[in-house]
């Protein structure tokens, strides 16, 4: 089942930017270039979130490097 | 890409934490440090971090205090010990400052406090007999009903029975990117200390733009050495007799990942990324009884970020979905959901985030039967065959956990005043197909309240 939903969240995105292939001119680009269009805006919360989550989830890391620490808690 | 957007996806801060900076910590000189670095970066293949693209114009200071508490646990829950749980108050301090418009040199720091009582170990719960309907002083297990033996509340006091943890951490992280046209590169060194505990990580990543920036690919990797030491070894060991701490505990972390962000449409940029890490050394829980961890570890994830930008209603979309696996058994699906609205100099961010998890294959509830195995004839006629790794952690179980925000960010320039508000809660029925399942009482339930404040100039 998990791996079913994977593939299909894989393929929908796969297909979603082999679609844009339009350029999208600079000068159109100003929402995206609006502070809450980050990945994470808030730098500090989004610190203090994995940090927590990390001491209270098996599962840990993502689209950055893991960290260390003990987690025990 | 040019906007903060995909810049944003990883700050530098985080791309190299803790893991790098043990491989900083253990040479005796500049140059071998120096040197360990070269060689851990020769050794690793490509991957993506996405940093900032283009260098920001203003200097950030930032401060945040963050209080909560985990809910304790019911009377009927706990065989003995303290039904409280944890009480843990952080605060971070952070500033960012931009150089000629090429660099940008990040510190932060946080300093945080726990305190509180924690599941021991697990066991089923007495159930009285009765003879011919007249009760009697004599009790047989029940394995439908698991009850926690608690630590105790009070740190330092030690009458006999098992004290409360107490644990004081202080993380500190040095972050530094360059700029160049078309990309940029950062690294980053970490050291985090606890009463019981040390960290040094380092890191590193880059970042490229191609296809007049409307795709940014980026890589990474970082490294962690940790130490596990206890000034009072023996209470450590006495909290886990199955696996007490070797003299030289430790364990190290490799991580890499790759990912990819495409501008799709003028209000929307989306990103895919994969990450793999590796543990290897005392994974076990040093504060619990029947604890004993495989010391290796390899973990995989796949992210996906949408960001979308609604100009009906001029506010952000952020969706993010995380998949992980790993050698433990262990797989989790997250996803996340939040909306940045403003209002003029008022944001408003609802968000809502949910996590299901597969147990790990060693997980049992009633792993003081693991240990040594028991046969069917000595424990009422239920065989526990003997386990080479075990662990009763309510995090290594199936579960579900939603976790509902609200953060409230008042722009007053220079400055923002930040309020943010956060439930969490874990349950074993949130997963779907698990609601038979056997409960585990060490599920966490806590509310967290978050003060902040940033100042740019």
């Amino acid at each position: 089942m998990t791996k079913r939903m994977v593939c299909v969240v894989t393929f929908v995105v796969a297909t979603l930017m082999l679609n844009a292939c339009a350029k999208v001119p600079v000068y159109k680009r100003g929402n995206l270039a609006k502070p809450e269009m980050g990945w994470a805006p808030d730098g500090m919360e989004a610190a203090l979130q994995k940090h927590i989550y990390f001491a209270k989830e098996a599962s840990s890391g993502g689209a950055e490097a893991a960290g260390g620490g003990c987690g025990c808690n | 890409m040019s906007n903060s957007s995909v810049s944003q996806l990883l700050s530098s801060q985080q791309i190299m934490s803790k893991p790098v900076q043990k491989a900083f910590a253990k040479p005796s000189s500049n140059t071998s440090c120096l040197m360990a670095l070269s060689a851990a970066a020769a050794a690793l293949p490509a991957f993506v971090v996405p940093a900032h693209a283009s260098a920001p114009t203003d200097t950030v200071m930032g401060y945040r205090y963050s209080s909560y508490k985990e809910s304790a646990l019911e009377p009927q829950e706990v065989a003995s010990g303290s039904m409280d749980r944890y009480s843990i108050k952080v605060q971070q301090w952070s500033v960012a400052v931009p150089i000629k418009g090429k660099w940008l040199v990040a510190l932060s720091v946080q300093d945080e406090t726990l305190s509180g009582a924690s599941p021991w170990y697990m066991k089923p719960a007495d159930r009285a007999v009765y003879v011919n309907g007249n009760l009697t002083d004599q009790t047989v297990p029940d394995y439908e009903i698991p009850v926690a033996v608690m630590s105790g509340a009070s740190p330092g006091y030690e009458d006999g029975n098992l004290v409360g943890i107490e644990e004081h951490r202080t993380d500190a992280s040095l972050a530094s990117t360059y700029f160049y046209p078309g990309g940029s590169v950062s690294g980053n060194v970490a050291f985090s200390t606890e009463d019981d505990y040390e960290s040094v990580s380092f890191g590193l990543s880059t970042e490229r733009e191609f296809d007049q920036k409307q795709t940014v690919v980026a890589a990474g990797f970082s490294y962690s050495d940790d130490d596990i030491f206890y000034e009072d070894i023996g209470r450590t060991n006495k909290r886990n007799t199955s696996d007490p701490l070797p003299d030289d505990a430790g364990k190290q972390n490799l991580s890499v990942f790759a990912s990819v962000s495409r501008i799709v449409s003028p209000n929307a940029v989306l990103l895919a990324g994969v990450s793999y890490a590796a543990k290897e050394g005392h994974m076990s829980d040093a504060y619990k009884l029947y604890d004993m961890r495989p010391e290796e570890k390899d973990s995989y994830t796949l992210n996906l970020a949408y960001r979308y930008y609604q100009k009906a209603i001029q506010a952000a979309w952020h969706l993010d979905y995380r998949f992980y696996d790993d050698t433990w058994g262990v797989q989790s699906n997250t996803f996340s959901v939040a909306l940045h609205k403003n209002w003029e100099k008022l944001q408003v961010v609802p968000s809502v985030r949910y996590y299901g998890q597969s147990a790990a294959s060693f997980y049992d509830i009633y792993s003081l039967y693991r240990k040594d195995g028991i046969p069917a004839e000595q424990n009422n006629g239920t065989a526990y065959p003997k386990w080479n790794y075990y662990s009763d952690d309510a995090r290594l179980s199936n579960y579900g956990a939603f976790t509902f925000g609200m953060k409230f960010v008042y722009k007053q320039k220079p400055v923002d005043w930040v309020l943010g508000f956060e439930y969490y809660i874990a349950d074993e029925e949130f997963l779907p197909g698990n609601s038979d399942y056997l409960a585990h009482p060490g599920m966490i339930e806590y509310t967290r309240v978050t003060f902040g404040v940033d100042h740019r100039f």
